[in-house]
């Protein structure tokens, strides 16, 4: 018995742990998708993923885009095996003839779909190939979709490699921007409020050129540990470059978030990082609670890394909070 | 082309990821992605796809692996 196939909670884990859900089209997954289209010569192909209830694509040729209820798709199916699903004509096929999907658009007569496993055997999701018209499937083609879906695989598992900062172990920033996407998401969809830091060690230039590169490694990884340790499971922390961390509050307001930054800057404070000599630094933070103007990842760290500006121009290690956009008032 | 990225039908011949330093991390899932790329081509050419088509469709596939590997490394260093 193949356990990972029957592990729903593992498998939504992985899909969790994968970070792809309700991220941007990307060109990588439209080329294979595109390729599928064109070697297997079928109107429609995609990269869908199935989360608890409902199917996401990552990337479609010829079908629109969008959520599909999970009991309603082929792919729910295709995940529960490790070998290709072939449906040579849905019409014909007790478990589907009656399905939207085939009844209406996008009038799915015939599918080929092929799993899409993680290295530890969770099916994410699966690779389609999908005709308006019911035609069958040659061993040959399922074989050349086999592997163009391990290069799919190949694409997510680089993705979720590159999420973690080498140095810090926290997320990269390209990362902790998709976290920062996701939590714009919530506000619009769930009304959700989050909250961002951003800090920036003081005086880490001075670190560098006075104890060298190494040791400026060792305050970085230091303070990487020292900020997951103090975040809630639900907080991200994720490095944003050179010196700049990010933390994001999940579920959390102004006070909350002042409250929080106040005490990840007293932790920086007080940590004594093990070097020769024994070192200790101080960080400037930005606060910016998520505001409904906001609509990118990139407005709100500058929102937040403008609050770090004047906390730096303040005098340093302290926390500052981001002015309102619209009335230039401190919220 | 459909050999050009072949050797011995395992590995890649003009291996199109050999200037780049990898980072351990990510060797592993290079050299999965070598194996995977190698079999397509394979079976594209079982499948009876055509040496243009498997040509095309293998440079298009190599190429976006590249830059994303060139971003993840960029990204895993803290380099944005």
């Amino acid at each position: 018995m193949d356990t990972k196939l029957v592990d729903e909670g593992g498998r939504l884990a992985a899909v969790k742990r994968y970070e792809i859900l309700d991220t941007a089209p990307e060109a990588p997954f439209e080329r294979i998708t595109g390729l599928v289209k064109a070697v297997m010569n079928v109107p429609m192909a995609s990269v869908s993923i199935i989360d608890a209830d409902r199917q996401w694509l990552k990337s479609c040729v010829g079908m629109a885009d969008g959520d599909t209820p999970r009991e309603i798709t082929f792919c729910t199916h295709t995940i529960q095996s490790r070998e290709p699903m072939v449906i040579a004509d849905a019409a014909a096929d007790p478990r589907f003839s009656e399905n939207p999907l085939v009844t209406g658009p996008p009038h799915i007569a015939s599918y080929l779909g092929v799993p899409l496993a993680t290295p530890d055997g969770y099916n994410l999701g699966s690779l389609c190939a999908l005709d308006t018209k019911p035609r069958d499937f040659n061993p040959g083609q399922i074989e050349v979709m086999k592997s163009f879906a391990a290069l799919v695989t190949d694409e997510l598992e680089l993705r979720r490699i590159a999420q973690v900062d080498f140095l810090t172990g926290a997320a990269t920033r390209r990362g902790f921007c998709l976290e920062l996407e996701k939590a714009i998401s919530r506000l619009v969809r769930h009304r959700r409020v989050s909250a961002l830091l951003t800090l920036d060690i003081d005086h880490f230039k001075r670190v560098n050129d006075t104890h060298g590169h190494p040791a400026g490694d060792l305050v970085l990884r230091a303070i990487g540990v020292r900020l997951m340790r103090i975040a809630r499971a639900s907080d991200i922390v994720g490095r944003l470059g050179g010196e700049e961390f990010g933390i994001l509050l999940t579920d959390a307001d102004l006070a909350e978030a002042i409250e929080s930054a106040e005490r990840f800057r007293a932790a920086i404070e007080e940590l004594v990082i093990e070097s020769d000599p024994p070192l200790r630094v101080t960080a400037s933070f930005g606060i910016a609670v998520l505001s409904p103007d906001c609509n990118s990842a990139h407005d709100w760290l500058a929102t937040a890394d403008h609050a770090l500006y004047e906390a730096k121009r303040g005098g340093r290690n302290r926390c500052c909070v981001a002015p309102d956009y619209r009335t230039g008032r401190a919220r | 082309m459909g050999d050009t990225y072949l050797k011995d039908g395992e590995g890649l011949r003009a291996d199109p990821f050999d200037d780049l330093e990898i980072p351990d991390a990510l060797l592993g899932s290079l050299q999965r992605h070598r194996v995977n790329l190698a079999q397509l081509v394979r079976n594209l050419h079982s499948a009876g796809v055509s040496e243009e088509q498997i040509e095309s469709s293998v440079s298009v596939l190599v190429e976006s692996y590249r830059q994303e590997l060139l971003r993840a490394i960029r990204s895993m260093m803290g380099e944005g």
